[in-house]
């Protein structure tokens, strides 16, 4: 079982998005002839803000017929503003998959120079967003152990070992530098999950296991607290962990082990048709 | 969920935040924010939290000093920490330039004021000035959101700062509302420990927050409290900026 859970994080690790990034609208209409777009494959793991510099040198070249002299910049799908701090995979679950449009590969975004809107967090550098994953993680993990002690063993050394494990995108180097922390999957005190719910997030607290029945708890446990049963039947909706539908019997232990990202989170995106 | 000491479950925290709403805060109102309706049909804590706003001068700023005629060109000696703050700057600039051309009635006061600190400064030597480290003496208007953490069974503050234009302050400029007496023991633990920006749970903004993991930990010396919430409040609310008076003390 163990071997399964290993081999389902690495695929997971290793999977990539396609993505296509062109100019925003606003901006074709001012060049004389259009911009060549960037194509890049991304990890669904990961975050674009590793690839920030690279967007920018390959719009560098435009921006003076474009007389804009700022550097920031933020991309955007249809009008849905990438955040940063999202994970790639999470964020193309949420748009790509699942709306009601036939799905498009590569993943069309757009760039744009403008003020991005109020609730997208504009991180001045690397730094931030280091220390957004690293407060992150450390809910994650005190989740799953239920004591402060385990947030006291995550020294700066091991933090800076895990984030350079996600930057190298080495699922071997990422499970080197969490094992001092000691993180028991078969005694975990409660899952770290986060359910984006119509793209609104909740960050539900669950056991592992029914306290009463003692059974392992499934991701229909979660349907029935979310109030998506309804007469013994799911309501219309399509639901994505990782880009996957798993059968709703499956236990939430099993997927909290084999499709977390690295922030130590699972994620199930949920959309509702109505 | 945990039954450790040191934690605050749901229920009390809103017993205690009703209590800890009417308690004789002097110049601070707390208002309740109910967000109940954002997921009808689950049972959810957290949804429910309190809210105050301040404005506060930052600690430790100097005057504006004025070697020049114009009263909003202050930043005589401001030393710059990197290009990027420069280049604001000069943008704010240009923006209050823009306001001065069409507010001409305020032109007249302003000089009789300008004058004013001409003379006080005079006194002053240029090195001396340019040595000072100044910033603008403009309030912030800060927000504190108090929320109910359901990962570490605890109260958690969020807060955001504003300054007079609207622009929200950054990571590296929040630390101008943290006093400075408590700058120096933080300064010790990594930024991570303490402050971190993150969406506020409910209102999907970013926000400045204290990280929680801690509190547990510090509020089992406080088990005999009857208000945690206020015992709680104590300790961080001075940390980043909000005085607690001394009368609230009699209610713990």
């Amino acid at each position: 079982m163990e071997r399964t859970i290993v081999q389902i994080n690495t695929e997971n690790w290793n999977c990539k998005i396609p993505i296509i990034i062109n100019l925003s609208s606003k901006y074709t209409t001012q060049l004389q002839k259009p911009f060549r777009p960037l194509f890049m494959s991304v990890p669904r793991s990961s975050y674009l803000y590793f690839d920030k510099e690279k967007i920018f040198t390959h719009f560098e070249p435009v921006l003076k017929e474009l007389e804009i002299n700022n550097k920031n910049f933020y991309l955007q799908f249809n009008s849905e503003p990438v955040k940063w701090n999202t994970p790639i995979g999470v964020f193309f679950d949420m748009v790509c998959k699942s709306t009601n449009l036939p799905e498009k590969m590569p993943m069309s975004l757009q760039i744009n120079f403008e003020k991005p809107p109020k609730k997208f967090i504009e991180f001045e550098n690397e730094t931030e967003l280091y220390n957004y994953f690293a407060s992150t993680f450390k809910e994650s993990c005190f989740l799953l152990a239920k004591s402060a002690t385990i947030t006291q063993k995550i020294t700066e050394n091991i933090m800076a070992n895990i984030w350079n494990g996600l930057k190298n995108l080495s699922f071997d180097e990422y499970k080197r530098s969490i094992q001092p922390l000691e993180i028991n999957y078969k005694e975990q005190s409660s899952l770290a999950i986060r359910i984006l719910l119509n793209k609104k997030c909740i960050q539900k607290t669950t056991k592992p296991v029914n306290q009463e029945t003692e059974e392992l708890l499934t991701l229909l446990d979660i349907f029935k607290d979310l109030d998506l049963i309804k007469e013994e039947k799911l309501v219309p909706m399509t639901y994505l962990i990782q880009g996957i539908t798993p059968d709703p019997n499956t236990p939430l232990a099993f997927l909290s082990a084999s499709f977390s990202h690295p922030d130590g989170f699972l994620y199930l995106i949920i959309t509702t048709l109505n | 969920m945990s039954t450790g000491f040191g934690v605050l479950e749901w229920e009390k925290f809103l017993q205690d935040l009703q209590v800890f709403k009417k308690l004789p805060w002097k110049d601070t109102e707390w208002t309740l924010e109910d967000h109940t309706d954002m997921f009808p049909n689950i049972k959810l804590p957290g949804l429910i939290f309190l809210k105050t706003k301040k404005w506060v001068l930052p600690e430790n700023k100097k005057c504006e000093q004025n070697l020049t005629t114009n009263l909003q060109e202050s930043k005589v000696g401001k030393k710059f920490d990197n290009e990027e703050e420069e280049k604001e700057e000069e943008k704010e600039k240009e923006k209050e330039k823009e306001k001065d051309e069409d507010e001409d009635d305020e032109d007249e006061e302003e000089k009789e004021e300008e004058e004013e600190i001409l003379e006080t400064f005079s006194d002053l030597d240029e090195e001396e000035i340019e040595d000072q480290n100044t910033y603008y003496q403009t309030p912030l208007s800060i927000e504190y959101h108090i929320l109910y953490s359901s990962t570490y069974s605890c109260p958690v503050l969020y807060f955001n700062a504003y300054r007079s234009d609207g622009r929200t302050l950054s990571q590296t400029e929040i630390w101008e509302i943290i006093p400075q007496k408590y700058r120096k023991e933080f300064e010790k633990e990594t930024n991570f420990h303490f402050i971190s920006r993150k969406e506020h749970p409910l209102l999907e903004l970013p926000f400045f927050f204290v990280h929680p993991c801690n509190t547990s930990r510090f509020m089992q010396n406080y088990y005999k409290t009857k208000n945690y919430l206020l015992s709680w409040f104590s300790v961080i609310g001075p940390a980043v900026g909000v005085k607690v008076p001394s009368i609230l003390f009699t209610h713990l």
